[in-house]
C-alpha cells in the first residue's frame, strides 16, 4: 500500500471517530461544539503517557479517552439546563478555553507543542476501534437505550413526562462524546507525531460538525460515511486545481439543498438493510 | 384511599398566580373531571402534580406519601403520568417506538450489560416489551399501524397513541390533558369507551375538558377551576346546576353540550 | 490612557456592532445562522479596495459601491443557500451557508491571491486631539459610518412599512404572512440589507487594519455569533450594545492583560455572562 493511501486513509479513519464524537451527543438533542477541546485533552494526555511514561499505546490512548470523558461529564451537568444555540456557544467556549489552557501549559510544550510522539497509530488498531464503535453503536441504537435517546431528543419534556431520567443520559451521551473525541485524539497524536494547541482549534469543530451533518445525523452511519466523503473530496477535485476547494464548497452546498436531512437517512438504511439482509429487524 | 390530595396549593409566576390554596381530593378508582375556562389554571395543575413545576406553598401527596422535591420521572416510577393539551410526541419515531420507549424497563440501566454482549438475555426481554406494548397498542385500537412514523398518523389517532404511551409506564394516576380537544362528536364516542376502560383497569384518573357534556356523562367527580381558585366540587349534576359554575362559563363559554 | 483606550475600544466595537447587528438581523427574521456572512464582509472589503485602487474613487463613494455588491452577493446567499431548503431543516442551511462561503473565500483566493494585501491609502492621515484622546481621521470615518449606518437602520425599522414588516415577520412569521406579508420579499430584504451593513464593515476593518485577507471575515463572524448570544437572539439593539462591550473587552484585555489571550478572553467572558444571565444581557427569555 503506497504511503499516500495510508495517509489518506489515517486521516479519514480519525476524523470518522471525531465525527462520531459529534454525532452521540447530536443524538440525544445536544449540539457541542467543543469537540476538538476534548481531543486535545485525550491527545496531550495519551501522548504524555506514551512519551515521558513509557505507557503502551492502546493502554495512553484509553487514558486519554478517559480523562475526557470524566471532563465530560463535570461539564456535562452545567450543559443540562441550557438549549440549542445557547449550548453551542458554551460548548464552543469550553473548547476554546481547553485550547488556551493547552496553549499556556509550559510542562505539555506550550507554545512550541509536543513533538517527537511515537508513531504508534496504524489502519489496524485505527479501524479495529471504529469497527468497535460501530457494533457497539449499533446495538445501542437498536435497544430500549436507543429509543430514550431519541425520545430525548425529540421532545424532552415529555420524555421526562414518561420516565426518563434526563440527566443520566444527557450528561452519558455528553460524556460519551467526549470520551471518543478523546480517544480520537489520541489516535491523532501518535500519526501526527507533533501536536499543538493551534490543532485544536474552531476550524477543527466546525469541520468534524460539517462531517457529520452532511453525512446525516439520523444514523451512525452519516457520520462515519459523510466523513470518508468529504475528506476524499478534495482528492478527486485535484485535476481542478486552484478551484479544488471552490468546488468543495458548491458541493457542500448542493448536497445540503439536494438533501437536508444528510445524505444518509433513516429510510435510506432501512431501504438498503431490507435489501441487502432480507428481514428486518423490526418485525 | 385518596389517591392524590393537594393541600393549599398555590402557584405564582413573577405578578401573576396561576393557582391560590387548590385542595383537591381524587379517590381511588375514579374519574375525576377538571374544567375551568382557559387559563383557570387547570394545565398548570397538572404540571404541579408531575413535578414539571414546584408549588410556591401547600403540599401534594400521591397515594398518601409527599411529592415534595421529587423529580418528574421518579413521580413517573410511582405511578403518574399525563397526556399532553399540545400532543407531545415523540415525531420521527415509529408508534410501537413511542409506547415502548416509555415502559419502565430494566435493561434501562443496564448499560454495561450491552457493552457485556449478552443478547440472548437482552432479545427476551425486548420480546417481553415489545409484545407489552403491542397489547397497549392494541387496546387503543392502533396495532396495525404500529410501525407508522408518529407523525404521519392522523389527528385523532395521534391522541390515543399519547394515551397508550402513557398507560405504558403502568400508571396509577393518569392525567389527561384535553383528550378530546379537536375531536368532532362521532370522534369523542370512542375515547369515551377508553377511558372508562381504564378505570376498568384500575387506574385512577383526572381529566380535563372543556365539553362540559362529555364531562358529566364520564366523571364520577367534577372540581371547577377560575382563575386559580377552586369554585365548585361535586357530582356531575350538582355542578352543572351551580350558579358560580354557570356564571364563570358565561363569559367564556356556553354551558352545556359542545359541539 | 484609559481614556484613549475607550475610545479604541468604541472604534472596533462599532465595527463589531454592524457584523452582529446583521447577522442577528437574519437570525431573527430566517432562524439562519448566516456563516456566509463572513465572505460578504470581505467581498465588502475587497470590493471597496478594488473601486479606490482601479477606478479611483474616494472611500465614501466606494464604501456606497461596496455595499451594493454585498447586497447583491447577500441575495445570492440567499437564494442559493436558504430558499431552496424547506424550513423544518434547521441545520441543513447553516453548513449550505458554510459551503457557500468556503467557494466566496476561495473564488477571493483564485482572483487576489491567498496572502494579505495592505488596503490603499484613501483617508489622510491627521490625527484630531482632544485633551487625553485623540483620533485620527480613520477612526473618525469609522465610527461616523457606523453611527450614521446604525441611525439609519433603527429609522428604517422602526418608522417605515418594511421596516414594521421585519419585525413582525422576527416576530411571529406564520402570523406575519396571514397579515399579508410576503415572506419571501422579506427575507430577501433582510439578506440585502444585512449584507449591505457586512460590507460596509468589511470596509471599515479595511481602513483600520490596513489590510485585506480572504479569510478576513471568519474571525469576526464568529464574534458576531458570541455576541447575538449575549445580546439576545434577534435583539438588535442588544447585538448594537454588546458589539461594542466586546470591542472595549478586547482592546482593554490587550492592554491591560496579554495580547494572546485575546479572542480566547473574549469568549470566557462571553461564557461567564452567559452563566450568569442564561437569556443574554437584553435577552427577552424567549425561546428560539
Amino acid at each position: 500500500m503506497s504511503y499516500y493511501l495510508q495517509t489518506l486513509l489515517l486521516t479519514i479513519g480519525i476524523n470518522m471517530i471525531l465525527a462520531f464524537s459529534f454525532y452521540v451527543p447530536f443524538s440525544a438533542g445536544m449540539i457541542s461544539l467543543g469537540q476538538a477541546g476534548f481531543m486535545a485533552i485525550g491527545a496531550y494526555t495519551a501522548a504524555m503517557l506514551t512519551l515521558k511514561l513509557g505507557l503502551p499505546f492502546l493502554w495512553a490512548v484509553l487514558a486519554g479517552g478517559c480523562l475526557s470523558g470524566l471532563i465530560g461529564i463535570v461539564t456535562g451537568f452545567p450543559a443540562l439546563r441550557i438549549r440549542g444555540v445557547y449550548l453551542m456557544l458554551m460548548t464552543l467556549g469550553l473548547g476554546e478555553a481547553i485550547r488556551v489552557f493547552l496553549l499556556n501549559f509550559e510542562y505539555v510544550g506550550g507554545v512550541s507543542g509536543l513533538s517527537g510522539i511515537p508513531p504508534k497509530t496504524n489502519l489496524t488498531n485505527l479501524y479495529a476501534f471504529i469497527f468497535l464503535l460501530v457494533v457497539i453503536f449499533s446495538r445501542i441504537n437498536a435497544s430500549q437505550i436507543g429509543r430514550i435517546i431519541e425520545a430525548i431528543r425529540e421532545n424532552e419534556e415529555a420524555a421526562q413526562g414518561m420516565g426518563i431520567n434526563l440527566t443520566k443520559y444527557k450528561v452519558l451521551t455528553f460524556a460519551g462524546g467526549a470520551f471518543i473525541a478523546g480517544m480520537g485524539g489520541g489516535f491523532y497524536a501518535h500519526y501526527a507525531r507533533f501536536i499543538e494547541s493551534a490543532n485544536f482549534g474552531i476550524g477543527q469543530t466546525l469541520e468534524l460538525m460539517i462531517f457529520a451533518i452532511f453525512g446525516g445525523t439520523e444514523t451512525l452511519w452519516g457520520p462515519i460515511l459523510g466523513t470518508a466523503f468529504l475528506t476524499l473530496l478534495p482528492e478527486w477535485l485535484r485535476p481542478l486545481q486552484e478551484w479544488r476547494m471552490f468546488m468543495y464548497g458548491l458541493v457542500l452546498l448542493a448536497m445540503m439543498v439536494l438533501r437536508p436531512k444528510g445524505v444518509i437517512d433513516k429510510s435510506l438504511v432501512r431501504g438498503v438493510a431490507h435489501k441487502f439482509c432480507g428481514q428486518k429487524k423490526n418485525d | 384511599m385518596k389517591t392524590l390530595v393537594m393541600t393549599d396549593v398555590t402557584k405564582a409566576f413573577g405578578g401573576v398566580t396561576a393557582v391560590s390554596n387548590v385542595r383537591l381530593e381524587v379517590e381511588e378508582g375514579r374519574i375525576h373531571g377538571l374544567v375551568g375556562p382557559n387559563g383557570a389554571g387547570k394545565t398548570t395543575l397538572f404540571n404541579l402534580i408531575t413535578g414539571v413545576l414546584t408549588p410556591n406553598s401547600g403540599s401534594i401527596q400521591f397515594q398518601g406519601r409527599n411529592l415534595d422535591g421529587l423529580k418528574p420521572h421518579k413521580r413517573t416510577a410511582l405511578g403518574i403520568c399525563r397526556t399532553y393539551q399540545n400532543i407531545k410526541l415523540f415525531k420521527s419515531a415509529t408508534v410501537l417506538d413511542n409506547v415502548m420507549v416509555a415502559m419502565p424497563y430494566r435493561m434501562r440501566s443496564a448499560i454495561l450489560q450491552l457493552a457485556i454482549k449478552s443478547p440472548f438475555r437482552e432479545i427476551r426481554e425486548e420480546k417481553e416489551v415489545r409484545e407489552r406494548a403491542g397489547a397497549l397498542l392494541d387496546f387503543v385500537g392502533l396495532y396495525e399501524k404500529r410501525n407508522h412514523v408518529a407523525s404521519a398518523l392522523p389527528f385523532g389517532d395521534q391522541r390515543r397513541l399519547e394515551i397508550a404511551r402513557a398507560l405504558a409506564t403502568k400508571p396509577r394516576l393518569l392525567l389527561l390533558d384535553e383528550p378530546c380537544a379537536g375531536m368532532n362528536q362521532a370522534e369523542k364516542e370512542p375515547m369515551v369507551r377508553l377511558i372508562r376502560e381504564i378505570r376498568e383497569r384500575q387506574a385512577t384518573v383526572i381529566v380535563i375538558e372543556h365539553d362540559m357534556g362529555m364531562i358529566c356523562q364520564i366523571c364520577d367527580v367534577i372540581t371547577v377551576l377560575n382563575f386559580g381558585v377552586v369554585i365548585a366540587q361535586g357530582l356531575p349534576d350538582s355542578i352543572q346546576k351551580d350558579p358560580l359554575v354557570i356564571e364563570a362559563y358565561l363569559g367564556d363559554e356556553k354551558l352545556g353540550y359542545d359541539e | 490612557m484609559l481614556p484613549q483606550q475607550l475610545i479604541n475600544g468604541l472604534m472596533l466595537g462599532s465595527v463589531y456592532s454592524l457584523v452582529a447587528i446583521g447577522f442577528n438581523l437574519i437570525f431573527g427574521v430566517l432562524s439562519l445562522l448566516n456563516f456566509a456572512h463572513a465572505g460578504v464582509l470581505m467581498a465588502g472589503a475587497y470590493t471597496s479596495m478594488v473601486l479606490i485602487s482601479k477606478w479611483h474613487l474616494n472611500i465614501f463613494l466606494a464604501m456606497i459601491g461596496a455595499m451594493i455588491f454585498c447586497a447583491v452577493l447577500g441575495m445570492v446567499v440567499e437564494l442559493l443557500a436558504f430558499r431552496p431548503i424547506k424550513k423544518e431543516y434547521h441545520l441543513a442551511p447553516l453548513i449550505a451557508t458554510i459551503g457557500l462561503n468556503i467557494s466566496i473565500e476561495e473564488a477571493a483566493v483564485k482572483i487576489f491571491g491567498a496572502t494579505s494585501i495592505p488596503f490603499p491609502k484613501a483617508v489622510d492621515t491627521h490625527i484630531l486631539r482632544f485633551g487625553p484622546v485623540q483620533f485620527t481621521y480613520v477612526q473618525i470615518l469609522i465610527l461616523g459610518t457606523s453611527i450614521i449606518l446604525m441611525l439609519a437602520l433603527h429609522a428604517f425599522i422602526k418608522r417605515t412599512r418594511l421596516g414594521k414588516a421585519i419585525r413582525a415577520t422576527a416576530a411571529d412569521f406564520q402570523m406575519a404572512a396571514v397579515l399579508g406579508v410576503s415572506i419571501a420579499r422579506i427575507n430577501v430584504l433582510t439578506f440585502v440589507v444585512s449584507s449591505a451593513l457586512a460590507g460596509a464593515a468589511g470596509v471599515l476593518i479595511g481602513l483600520n487594519f490596513n489590510l485585506v485577507n480572504p479569510y478576513m471575515g471568519a474571525s469576526i463572524v464568529l464574534k458576531g455569533f458570541v455576541i447575538i448570544l449575549l445580546a439576545g437572539l434577534g435583539n438588535i439593539y442588544g447585538a448594537m450594545y454588546c458589539g461594542v462591550i466586546l470591542g472595549m473587552i478586547e482592546v482593554l484585555s490587550v492592554a491591560y492583560l496579554s495580547a494572546s489571550y485575546r479572542d480566547a478572553f473574549a469568549f470566557l467572558a462571553m461564557l461567564l455572562i452567559l452563566i450568569i444571565r442564561p437569556d443574554g444581557l437584553f435577552g427577552t427569555g424567549s425561546k428560539r
